[in-house]
This record gives C-alpha cells, sequence and structure tokens, in this order.
C-alpha cells in the first residue's frame, strides 16, 4: 500500500519560490479595473439600448437632456473648482489611456488632451470604495464639436478609472449618466 | 472598508494562503506554470469580490471555487484537453521507460483520474478538508464525496503501484 500523504510530500519537492503578494495585489489591482471597465461598458449599453427605446417613444417628460444652445455647461452643472488642464508634455499624456482625451496622471491632475477644451464639469461628487476623489468631464473636439463623457476617479496609488461616451447619448445628463457605475455613491 | 485596509487583509491573506493554494492548483492541473496562471486567476477574482467576502465570510472557499472552475473552463477549451492527453501519454511513456521519478509520477498519475475523482482527491488531501467541507465546495452531497475519494484513491494506488512493478523489473 503507497502512503499517498508521503507522495503528495515529495511531489512538492520541484516547487518554484512563492510569488510576492505585493505583486499578486498589483495584479488584482489591474483586474478591478478591468471589471469595472466591463461592468460600466454593460451597464452604458443597457442605458443606450433603454434610452434609444425611450428617444423613439417621445422621451421622458422632465428630463434634462443636451446643455442649453451656446453654452459652455449644461443646466445641472456649475463650472468645476477643480483645475483641468490640457496636457502639456508627451510625458503627461502617457499617463492617461492611449484610447482616452482625458484623465488623472499618477500625481491626481486631471488633464486633457491638446485639441479638446471641456465643456461640463462636475468635481468630487461621487465616491467609491478606495477612492479619493472623482471628477465627472464633458469634453469636445475644437475642431468637429464631437463631444465625450468621462468619468474618472482616483486613489491614492495613482489608479483611476475612467469611462468614456460619445455625445449622442440619449436621454441622460452628465450628472444622471456619471454614477449610474458600478454602484458609486454620492459623497455624504 | 478603506482601500488600504482591504489591501493589507488581502496580502495576508495571499501570503498565508498561497503555497497551499498552488499545490492543489499544480495536483489538479499537472504543471507549476499553469499551476500559478490559476492561482493569480483565483486570487484576482477573491480581490474583487472582497468587500462582500470581508463582510460575510468564506474568502478560503471563495477562492477554492474559483481554483476548481477556472481549471474546469480551461479543461473545456480543446486545445488544453490535447494537453492533457499528452500528459496521459507522458504517464504510460515514462512508466515504459521507468523516467518517472515519485514526485513527477503521483502528479502525473493524477491527471489521469477522471475530474471529479481528482477534484476530491486533491481538496481532501492538499487543502485537508473534511468530506463536509469537500462537498460544499463541490456542491455534491457528502456521500458522494466518499464515493470519489475511495474510488480515486484506489485508481491512484492502482496506478502507481503498476508503475512501482513495472520499475522494480528493470
Amino acid at each position: 500500500m503507497i502512503d499517498l500523504q508521503e507522495r503528495f510530500d515529495q511531489a512538492w519537492a520541484g516547487e518554484p519560490a512563492p510569488m510576492d503578494a505585493r505583486q499578486q495585489l498589483a495584479v488584482a489591482h489591474r483586474g478591478l479595473r478591468r471589471r469595472r471597465m466591463v461592468v460600466a461598458t454593460g451597464v452604458l449599453g443597457v442605458v443606450a439600448v433603454l434610452g434609444g427605446s425611450l428617444a423613439a417613444a417621445g422621451g421622458v417628460p422632465g428630463l434634462d437632456r443636451e446643455p442649453p444652445a451656446g453654452s459652455a455647461y449644461a443646466a445641472h452643472s456649475k463650472p468645476g473648482e477643480v483645475e483641468v488642464k490640457l496636457a502639456q508634455t508627451p510625458q503627461e499624456l502617457e499617463q492617461i489611456s492611449s484610447d482616452a482625451n482625458a484623465g488623472y496622471t499618477s500625481d491626481g491632475r486631471v488633464i486633457v488632451r491638446p485639441g479638446w477644451k471641456v465643456t461640463q464639469q462636475i468635481d468630487d461628487t461621487w465616491v467609491s470604495e478606495g477612492s479619493d476623489r472623482s471628477i465627472a468631464l464633458e469634453i469636445a473636439k475644437d475642431t468637429t464639436g464631437e463631444k465625450e463623457w468621462y468619468y474618472l476617479e482616483w486613489g491614492p496609488d495613482g489608479r483611476s478609472v475612467n469611462q468614456s461616451w460619445p455625445r449622442e447619448n440619449p436621454g441622460l445628463t452628465l450628472r444622471e449618466w456619471a454614477p449610474d457605475k458600478n454602484g458609486h455613491r454620492e459623497r455624504p | 472598508m478603506k482601500r488600504s485596509d482591504r489591501d493589507a487583509a488581502y496580502v495576508e491573506f495571499v501570503e498565508s494562503r498561497q503555497t497551499r493554494l498552488r499545490r492543489a492548483a499544480y495536483a489538479i492541473c499537472g504543471d507549476w506554470h499553469r499551476a500559478e496562471d490559476l492561482l493569480q486567476t483565483a486570487l484576482t477574482k477573491l480581490y474583487v469580490a472582497w468587500p462582500r467576502l470581508a463582510r460575510e465570510g468564506g474568502e478560503d472557499a471563495y477562492v477554492r471555487r474559483i481554483l476548481v472552475s477556472t481549471h474546469l473552463d480551461n479543461v473545456k477549451r480543446a486545445s488544453y484537453r490535447r494537453e492533457v492527453v499528452g500528459a496521459d501519454a507522458d504517464l504510460v511513456h515514462a512508466a515504459q521507460t521507468g523516467r518517472v521519478d515519485d514526485r513527477d509520477a503521483l502528479i502525473t498519475a493524477l491527471q489521469r483520474l477522471p475530474e471529479m475523482q481528482r477534484r476530491v482527491v486533491v481538496l481532501r488531501h492538499v487543502l485537508d478538508l473534511s468530506v463536509e467541507q469537500t462537498a460544499a465546495d463541490l456542491g455534491i452531497s457528502a456521500g458522494t464525496v466518499k464515493s470519489h475519494h475511495s474510488r480515486g484513491v484506489a485508481r491512484l494506488q492502482e496506478l502507481l503501484t503498476d508503475q512501482t512493478v513495472k520499475e522494480d523489473r528493470r
């Protein structure tokens, strides 16, 4: 009769060194970011479908849509106090996602790519676990006026979560859209 | 829970459990590199679910279930299945040539067990789970765990004895 337990103990002889738990933590942080992106993208998809249906049906009474023509900010939003700067250097641009036109730098500043300007901004209104601050932005491309929405969060380790949405969205304001992700709640 | 608290608790969990979990992953999949991937996937999913699990408990059971289910997902992929078939062939070849040492023989023999028998044996012998814990993890009855366990262990004994006899004859 073979002693199975003894054979198992022998089986671990060639075992590689254990990984650094901090390294695993970094991997887990990336996993969490990916998860949030997926969740938010799913929510956006549902909202887009529902919104499209509502728009097709004539919209929802009382729901604000586009900001007033000619206004830099939507009716619900006040100009933000957080300074959003144009990226000045390639090093700054490298700190935001390559497919994003706005984002947090690793030291917590908010930048937008050259060629874009902020047209709506809501500062620090929502929080999620582990984040220190947040900002919702609508930015517009200088040349075409094309608009994108971003919701950004920043954590003490330089973690940021961002989502964008072309402005051709149905039935929501930036203020309605921004917290509708990943269980965010109003900052008390 | 603050993020720093969550991270500290998570790191502590990883440090205290990773050796045993990785061994279980290795015993299930038969390859240290793949075991590392399995464990990393399971631990990453654990981190995502950490706030809920920290509130409700069950971190250990959760990560074990993810480990097993992720492996199962891999097994379902045809390419992976081909590699496992290759592993069986390795055992046969190794048994014939006598080039497998004890540590490889057990892990390779484990890969020849039916999936559920292997999982039961690994959970019971590598992670030291009770019959009830194993049943809860795998979503089967305690009686089924016992039956998979006894058949799995018997088959392992058979495979290893057979190999030992072949090696002794050389």
